[in-house]
């Protein structure tokens, strides 16, 4: 996760432009992704120390405290920011959610279900795998000859067993050591 | 390694500042190290150094999220009475969202005992809630998912 984050900011520091973020906002739902803004440490307050000291945002379960916050403080986030100065019971339930999200961009739930449908992607790839392995074995079954060699036959391998008697090889351990070359039989 | 750096940036932070609150058991400012004969902290040692850190008047948002962090690198569920403390650190820095993000860390540190503990967790910390006014996550829904984010790589 900390890797898609990096590669988030990467893209995002490679964006020739800052995109127009309302068309986004219609999409999304809301203000849009963190990663469309492409300066994205300007005008943010940093808040602590984060994952490894550099000031950037990235929601990591590890990590859960930024060091920076994900929203600018500007707007009506300032009104709300000098109200949350005041009593807590007196803010509203959107108003504390506004306000959570001008510090995090998501929440544990949110972050922990990213890749609920990535099972549907390893059974496919599981799946691929078995095909193609039951193909090759169509190929095999097509393409090889049923036929056993020649040499495989029982007669050229006694011809094969009697050429290396006669050549007397692995005379002391091997198979000529079992030979009697007298009685023109196996020792008994 | 990135406790050290903690610990050696609280150290330098304890020596440029004094008023700055310490995790650190013994006197950062000792330079003797002792390598095999340090003491096992009982739990309840471990809870009271986070109390005394939170409850430390001068603490900023800065500190309160770096003992927050410290505290979430532990293999442990913070005690309510750290929780408590935490919240009224929040409270004094005026961030709920602080306070609410501390939370639902300590609800997923709970882990597969999430059924047993957290309930348990709540009922400690809702005298607190009720009198600061911090909603619990799951009153806020966020105990589901509420927002999607776009994938970088459909970009």
């Amino acid at each position: 996760m900390a890797g898609r984050a990096m590669i988030s900011l990467s893209a995002a520091r490679s964006l020739l432009k800052p995109q127009n973020s309302s068309v986004l906002a219609s999409r999304f739902g809301h203000e849009g992704p963190a990663f469309l803004v492409y300066d994205f440490k300007k005008g943010r307050e940093v808040v602590g120390f984060g994952v490894n000291g550099e000031e950037c945002y990235a929601d990591h379960p590890i990590f859960p405290y930024p060091a920076i916050r994900y929203k600018r403080i500007e707007g009506p986030l300032i009104a709300l920011k000098e109200k949350e100065k005041g009593d807590w019971k007196l803010l509203s339930k959107d108003e504390v959610k506004t306000l959570y999200r001008a510090s995090f961009g998501q929440t544990f739930v949110e972050m922990e279900n990213q890749n609920t449908g990535r099972w549907r992607q390893i059974v496919s790839q599981v799946l691929f795998g078995c095909s193609l392995s039951l193909f090759i074995f169509w190929l095999m079954d097509q393409y090889i000859p049923r036929e056993l060699p020649e040499t495989l036959s029982l007669e050229h391998r006694q011809k094969m067993l009697k050429a290396m008697i006669d050549a007397r090889m692995e005379g002391i351990t091997g198979i000529s050591s079992k030979w009697d070359y007298e009685k023109n039989d196996w020792k008994k | 390694m990135f406790r050290q750096v903690i610990f050696r940036a609280a150290r330098s932070a304890y020596v440029a500042r004094n008023s700055t609150p310490t995790l650190c058991n013994r006197s950062p400012l000792s330079t003797s190290a002792r390598l095999s004969s340090k003491k096992e902290e009982t739990d309840e040692e471990f809870d009271s150094r986070y109390v005394a850190f939170f409850n430390h008047p001068d603490i900023d948002g800065w500190q309160i999220r770096r003992g927050l962090t410290d505290l979430h690198a532990h293999d442990l569920v913070p005690d309510p009475v750290i929780l408590i403390a935490v919240l009224k650190a929040c409270r004094r820095v005026n961030d709920i969202a602080l306070a609410i993000r501390c939370l639902e860390a300590t609800r997923v540190k709970c882990g597969r005992f999430e059924k047993t503990i957290w309930p348990y967790v709540v009922q400690e910390i809702t005298p607190t809630l009720k009198e600061l006014g911090i909603p619990l996550p799951a009153e806020l829904g966020y105990d589901k998912p509420e927002l999607a984010l776009r994938d970088v790589f459909d970009m």
